[in-house]
């Protein structure tokens, strides 16, 4: 059956209650519309989130929602993703969530290239305990909500994603619905982790990084004429890319900064150890014949049969 | 009150021309072209839909993408997480 | 002789778990029931590692005791360490080349071990060489079997192509071949012990004749001293398994698919043995993913994500871990996810002793938390019973959808036992409320009952959230949700109270009339058991009561015996605050006084549990044990 759905089929009856103006609002507008141009069955997607403002992404959305803990959105996604690869797995978290408190997560998660999308509101300020500094804001600035200068050194997140092992990392803006739209749908379909690095202004607390000062400095990538596609050996993109990704200033580039289709994704390295993983994950197995255990006396002695006497 | 490009200023109801006519619509529908959202004061929610938007604009609703820095929020907003 | 207490010591990483493994396949090949513990230095090669073993003609030992009958030493260190350990009459096998070897020379010695040793030397008017103590052990009675390890080593790379840095390896074979002679075990079965070892080839060959060597040399001086009875029963079909292996079989069993974890001690060799199996029977039988995570935080939460999915999964670890998972754990009782975590304590706090046992996590599994969920927490005594509470756990987890922790202490993960095959014709699963189909208006977290019937990721729209929530899922602050979703939470417990059966939960052993009744759980168990013998040749009558599960606490049955013999109860334990006694009062009306406690990080013995028991019932009201290099 071939689904015809309309982005707001993908809306939830729960009241979006982010600031008026939120960046955010780009970014779930672009989920309703990439998911109704790839036809997604909505109880085959789930969005996973962690805490604060994004966390809260998955209650507006009418799909599988999993509104999980601060920092540990990755690990119940790849939970859910390893145990039922047919799930298509998206993650919303915030800059503070993915390389604040859950960066050891998100290094982790490139390093298994388990085949999921990792969205990441970058909006440099923990917004919903009122504006302290997130891990992306640049050392020395001060948007409103912070009484002093911020003092430590904003992380690279395209250059950690690619140093990790993402196979797709790209940048999106949610004042560009429609080239962030295109983004997630790009990143969907690649095979392997992909990680969207999106820039989505706090209308609230932060009075730097606003629509205004976006839309004068982004830049489309690929209109300039950057190819991010890996061919032959990886090393010469991963120093290009990465030597983009420190473009800032007067310049921000927007766009797909690396693309590598020839890593194993984790559910192939498992199939390795696993024949039969993928038609029989462990979400999809019988574990039970009314009510008895499927290990019969039989095959338990054959299975642990170098411990029996 | 709207703004008169001949004029180059504000002008009130009473002051304007024959000639005057509502921009909003266009802008609105340009930037929720460019955005995915319009914001819907009267109502206080966000539009993503095409038909939601026409339909708030013909119901004469105040809808915007801009908005002005809030000085108070910082002041006013509680911690929520 | 009935039984056999023995002890293999040496540097680790030089063999002796190859001794250990070979010899207790040796008996168990012969029909005797085996235990060994194998007590270890968080290191990886050269501190000073023991075995404590028991093999037994009438039983399956579930406990072990002093002194022992048979020290088999590798090196210097394991005499000079465990020699006050023997029995009267005993035999040590030990390198007579090392008999000038000094006390302060080894440097394997940890300080506060070395000034011990020393203080007993000194009582014992004792040089520090190895070569003065073994001539006072002979002078009192200890039967010593001295043999050049070079000698023997030198005659081994003679026959063999074998050079001089590979046949430092084969010190674990002297150890073998002199047990197994002054053991007097039947050859074939030493043989038998070796195959499984070494499998086949040149190794498995030299080690063959080696042992053999050996054992005709030592044979020819001692006979076999230290023979066994005949086994005086068949105990059926047999395996020799560890607790984490025992653990991971019953998981296999009880449906298990997917086991998180990250590394760390005792824990992690469960997930290894699952890993090595994990294809299971693929056809029919399907598979097992083990998935290791970056740390325990990402552990416990894949876990519970791949719980939402509809597998049945657990994540084990230790205390350090724990503490990182008690977030996560918080998640999946606020959204009902079944979840297994097999709890393996060692002694703490902070890193403490990490390859020593201990129980002292018990207040832990049962209260960690910020806010209030339901749990279970369930405590195994002994092998049999871990390989039934992991299948009841993953079922229990189900049933109830809640976190449930499973505790088995390091004692026990570590000890290798000889136990009959389950019958699995008792392994059942239940898999609790399930809707394959659910409607449109399916409700995940639906009022109607404290268990809602669980729709799987996929199969309908669910939403799930840390915060308090609503019937949907959807994030709701108010008063009267608040009050109906947390009653719906916790009624669990009082549905869990009501079906899950005492007899479930605690179990009595021992005089029916007893003069004394010991309280414990874990470990404690099996030395308990051995206690209860070695007090009824004192004639005293002891009762044991074994606490299996804490949540539910077996309310009525403790307080039933508390009101019977309030003034005999002893709590026995191995940790400093009497942890099961606080339950006991917290969840019964009861206040056990007296108290049998351990914290070295080594297991109670029966010997000194009955000895301590004795010192009670003469008035003392609380013993702390701490015999055990």
């Amino acid at each position: 059956m071939v689904l015809e759905l309309k982005p707001t089929d993908y809306k939830s009856s729960v009241w979006v209650d982010w600031c008026p103006g939120c960046g955010n609002f780009g970014i779930l507008s672009a989920m309703y519309q990439a998911f109704a141009e790839l036809k997604l069955d909505p109880r085959n997607i789930v969005v996973v989130s962690g805490i604060g403002c994004s966390g809260k992404t998955p209650h507006f959305l009418n799909v599988e929602g999993v509104h999980t803990l601060h920092g540990r959105a990755l690990p119940y996604a790849e939970g859910i993703k390893v145990a039922n690869p047919e799930l298509e797995v998206l993650v919303n978290a915030g800059d503070g969530d993915l390389l604040g408190i859950g960066a050891g997560h998100f290094v982790a998660l490139g390093r298994r290239n388990i085949d999921m999308v990792v969205m990441m509101h970058d909006n440099t300020v923990y917004a919903l305990t009122k504006g302290q500094a997130a891990p992306t804001l640049e050392r020395g600035a001060k948007p409103k909500s912070l009484p002093k200068p911020n003092i430590q050194d904003a992380v690279n997140p395209i250059a950690l994603a690619i140093a990790s092992g993402y196979t797709f990392v790209a940048r999106g803006y949610s004042g560009k619905v429609k080239h962030l739209k295109e983004l997630i749908k790009a990143a969907i379909q690649h095979r392997g982790s992909a990680f969207l690095d999106i820039l989505q202004p706090c209308v609230t607390y932060d009075n730097i990084h606003t629509y205004d000062y976006y839309n004068e400095r982004v830049y489309d990538l690929q209109e300039s004429g950057y190819d991010p596609e890996v061919k032959g050996e990886p090393e010469p993109k991963i120093g290009e890319a990465i030597a983009k990704s420190y473009e800032k200033g007067s310049k921000i580039p927007i766009g797909i900064f690396y693309r590598n289709p020839n890593v194993p994704t984790f559910d192939e390295r498992l199939k390795e150890r696993i024949p039969s993983y993928m038609q029989s994950p462990p979400a999809a197995q019988t574990i039970d014949k009314s009510g008895k255990t499927v290990i019969s006396q039989e095959l338990f002695e054959k299975i642990f049969e170098s411990y029996l006497i | 009150m709207g703004y008169c490009e001949k004029k180059g200023s504000a002008v009130f109801p009473e002051d304007s021309c024959r000639d005057a006519i509502s921009t909003v619509k266009e802008e609105t529908e340009k930037l929720f072209e460019n955005y995915g959202w319009a914001y819907c004061i009267e109502c206080g929610s966000v539009l993503f839909d095409r038909s939601e938007l026409d339909k708030h604009i013909s119901l004469g609703h105040s809808l915007t993408q801009k908005f002005l820095e809030d000085e108070v929020a910082t002041y006013e907003s509680p911690g929520g997480d | 002789m009935k039984s056999l207490n023995y002890l293999l010591g040496g540097p680790q990483g030089g063999g002796l778990e190859t001794s250990s493994q070979v010899l207790s396949w040796a008996f168990a090949k012969s029909g005797y029931g085996v235990i060994s513990d194998r007590e270890y230095y968080s290191n990886i090669i050269g501190r000073h590692s023991y075995i404590h073993a028991k093999a037994d003609s009438e039983e399956l030992p579930k406990g072990l005791q002093y002194p022992v009958k048979l020290l088999g030493a590798m090196d210097a260190e394991s005499v000079f360490t465990h020699f006050t350990d023997l029995d009267s009459g005993a035999y040590v096998i030990y390198n007579s080349d090392l008999n000038s070897t000094r006390l302060s020379q080894i440097p394997s010695v940890e300080p506060e071990v070395g000034e011990k040793i020393l203080e007993t030397l000194k009582k014992l008017n004792l040089e520090q060489d190895l070569g003065s103590l073994v001539k006072y052990l002979k002078d009192n009675g200890v039967k010593v079997v001295g043999l050049s390890y070079r000698d023997l080593l030198s005659e081994l790379q003679k026959k063999t192509n074998i050079v001089a840095a590979q046949a430092s390896r084969y010190i674990s074979t002297i150890i073998i071949g002199a047990s197994a002679a002054l053991a007097g075990i039947d050859p074939e079965a030493v043989k038998y012990g070796l195959t499984r070892r070494f499998r086949s080839g040149p190794i498995l060959e030299h080690n063959m004749a080696f042992s053999e060597l050996v054992a005709g040399v030592v044979s020819s001086s001692f006979g076999s001293p230290l023979k066994l009875d005949p086994p005086r029963e068949n105990f059926g079909k047999m395996m020799i398994v560890s607790g984490n292996d025992i653990v991971a079989m019953g998981k296999v069993v009880g449906g298990l698919r997917m086991q998180t974890y990250y590394p760390i001690t005792p824990a992690a060799d469960e997930s290894f043995t699952l890993e090595e199996h994990e294809r299971l029977g693929e056809a029919g039988a399907g598979s097992l993913t083990v998935f290791q995570l970056e740390d325990e935080l990402a552990a416990v939460n894949a876990a519970i994500g791949a719980s939402l999915t509809g597998t049945r999964v657990a994540a084990a670890t230790s205390g350090p871990g724990f503490d990182l998972m008690v977030e996560g754990l918080g998640w999946a009782g606020m959204n009902e996810a079944p979840v297994v975590i097999t709890y393996y304590q060692r002694g703490g706090p902070s890193t403490g002793q990490p390859t020593r046992g201990g129980q002292s996590d018990l207040l832990s599994s049962v209260f960690a938390s910020h806010g209030e969920y339901p749990r279970m927490v369930l405590a195994s005594g002994d092998h049999e019973e871990a390989f039934w509470d992991a299948v009841d756990a993953l079922n229990f987890a189900e049933i109830y959808q809640i976190p449930v922790i499973h505790l088995v202490d390091k004692f026990l993960a570590n000890t290798i036992r000889s136990v009959t095959v389950p019958d699995l014709s008792k392994a059942y699963i239940n898999r609790g409320k399930i809707v394959q189909e659910p409607g449109k208006d399916y409700k995940r977290f639906s009022f109607e009952s404290p268990v809602s019937p669980r729709a799987f990721l996929g199969k309908a729209l669910v939403w799930y959230t840390g915060d308090e929530h609503n019937e949907e899922g959807h994030i709701s602050e108010e008063s009267e949700n608040r009050i109906r979703i947390m009653d719906k939470r916790m009624r669990k417990l009082e549905l869990i109270e009501q079906e899950v059966p005492e007899d479930r939960r605690v179990s009595i052993y021992g005089d029916e009339n007893p003069d004394v009744v010991l309280y414990g759980w874990g470990f404690v168990k099996g030395a308990a058991l051995g206690a209860i013998k070695m007090l009824k040749e004192e004639g005293v009558k002891a009762m044991y009561v074994h606490i299996r599960t804490f949540v539910p606490f077996p309310k009525k049955t403790v307080e039933s015996l508390y009101s019977k013999h309030k003034d005999v109860m002893i709590d026995v334990e191995h940790n400093y605050l009497a942890q099961a006694a606080v339950l006991a009062s917290a969840f019964a009306n009861v206040e056990i006084k007296k108290h049998i406690l351990k914290y070295t990080g080594r297991p109670i013995y029966s010997d000194e549990l009955k000895n301590a028991v004795m010192r009670i019932l003469k008035g003392s009201e609380k013993e702390v044990l701490e015999y055990g290099a």
